[in-house]
């Protein structure tokens, strides 16, 4: 029972935006339903965000973007995780008169979490998890200058940024368990003095899973919410094309667990939202995942 | 026979427009535009039905030498444009910024322009 809670929990992990608001939004961060997972963790995560950009309320271009992460997360100790991510970028806007193509690596990112809270029943199936966390994104990957380049679409911000996230979870019953998440983003400035605003992010969602003959299907539904500051220049707030605004989303994900491989599908729809004064609009996110879960050598449990 | 056939050809697309306002927000007319300055080329355009597709333009005011040109056959009721052309003029050059839409399927076109003073160095 321990070991279904504990995948039930498995589903979004670390993730840092490379790029904050790309004539989209991408998640600010989430370790999600793995928190309590005490498996170290090698994988590869793809995600597909749509949106649609607007000038003078009319439509101007549509953007695409397909990121993808090499992914991996190692457990120090009992309380102590370390989460890390290498992105790898396609963007492409399409405009009336031309298809604008940027692709490279993204910034890397790393992730320290520390469980303050572990509570478990007479049964060692844990109850409450609570995970504090701090990370940072490195300017590393492929940046844009603005404001000469289409910075929203390249793979990299170009600059230091820091994690600050809280993750909770609760088991309901055998089958289904709940989990809140905050996060917070504190985002530094390029080497032209370009810096995208902090952005906050909000999640709630339920979580179900049920054992089919060896594996198991795991499956979410979900609120989620993001703000994002304004961009600046310069030491001046933008007001104009600033990215900053607000997305609130319905989020799934179906997950099947068999043997030591983790397959996922998540989609991701906003409900409402107000972006750049109304010049971006998320379309949908969609992503698909796989992990490999590697099982603590013995000598590893013994020491807990 | 040849006649109706020719009839149904010409004749009008239900839903095809025929008229267009066009909207240059950017630059304002007979702005001076600095060496080396961005000329933003903004506005919209707004059909009273379906058109088929507009371009854009930079060129000479008294010679017509087109610098630069672009164009869609994007169908729909309204567009947005937001082009840029760089001012790097050896000698003080009247330039005209164009858009043309196409109304209709036959080709009809409208268009609206504007005259911007490019700089030298």
């Amino acid at each position: 029972m321990k070991y279904i809670f504990l995948i039930g929990m498995l589903f979004s992990y670390a993730q840092l935006s490379a790029c904050d608001l790309c004539g989209g939004v991408g998640s600010n961060a989430s370790i999600g339903i793995f928190a309590a997972n005490q498996f170290h963790l090698v994988g590869w995560r793809s995600q597909l965000r749509s949106f649609d950009s607007y000038l003078f309320g009319i439509k101007h271009s549509s953007e695409m973007y397909w990121q993808n992460d090499l992914t991996f997360r190692t457990q120090l100790g009992r309380k102590v995780q370390i989460y890390g991510a290498i992105p790898f970028q396609v963007a492409r806007q399409k405009t009336d008169f031309n298809a604008t193509v940027v692709q490279g690596i993204g910034d890397p990112n790393v992730l320290l979490t520390y469980a303050l809270i572990d509570r478990k029943d007479s049964m060692h199936v844990t109850q409450d998890f609570l995970n504090i966390g701090l990370g940072v994104k490195m300017p590393v990957g492929k940046s844009g200058n603005y404001p000469v380049d289409l910075k929203n679409l390249y793979p990299g911000t170009g600059s230091w940024d820091g994690l600050f996230l809280a993750n909770y979870t609760h088991r309901i019953g055998t089958r289904f368990s709940f989990q809140g998440e905050a996060s917070h983003t504190l985002n530094g400035a390029d080497q032209s003095s370009f810096r995208y605003g902090n952005s906050t992010q909000v999640s709630s969602v339920f979580i179900y899973n049920q054992k089919v003959n060896s594996s198991r299907f795991i499956s979410s539904l979900g609120l989620q919410q993001d703000w994002f500051a304004a961009s600046s220049y310069q030491g001046v707030q933008l007001t104009e094309k600033a990215n900053n605004g607000y997305v609130g989303s319905v989020k799934a994900s179906i997950n099947l667990l068999t043997y030591n491989w983790l397959f996922s599908i998540q989609a991701q729809k906003s409900l409402f939202q107000e972006l750049s004064q109304g010049a971006v609009q998320q379309k949908f996110v969609l992503g698909l995942s796989v992990h490999y879960l590697i099982k603590k050598k013995q000598h590893e449990k013994n020491k807990h | 026979m040849a006649f109706i056939a020719l009839l149904s050809v010409t004749s009008c697309h239900k839903g095809d427009a025929t008229s267009a306002t066009i909207d240059i927000m950017e630059p304002m007319a007979n702005d001076t535009i600095a060496y080396s300055d961005t000329v933003h080329f903004e506005g919209t355009i707004n059909g009273n039905g379906k058109m088929y597709g507009y371009k854009l333009s930079f060129a000479n005011a008294f010679s017509g030498d087109e610098y630069a040109s672009f164009s869609s056959e994007a169908k729909a009721k309204s567009y947005a444009f937001d082009e840029h052309w760089h001012n790097q003029f050896s000698d003080t050059t009247m330039l005209t910024l164009k858009v043309e839409a196409t109304l209709d399927h036959n080709g009809i076109k409208t268009n609206k322009y504007i005259n911007v003073l490019c700089l030298p160095q």
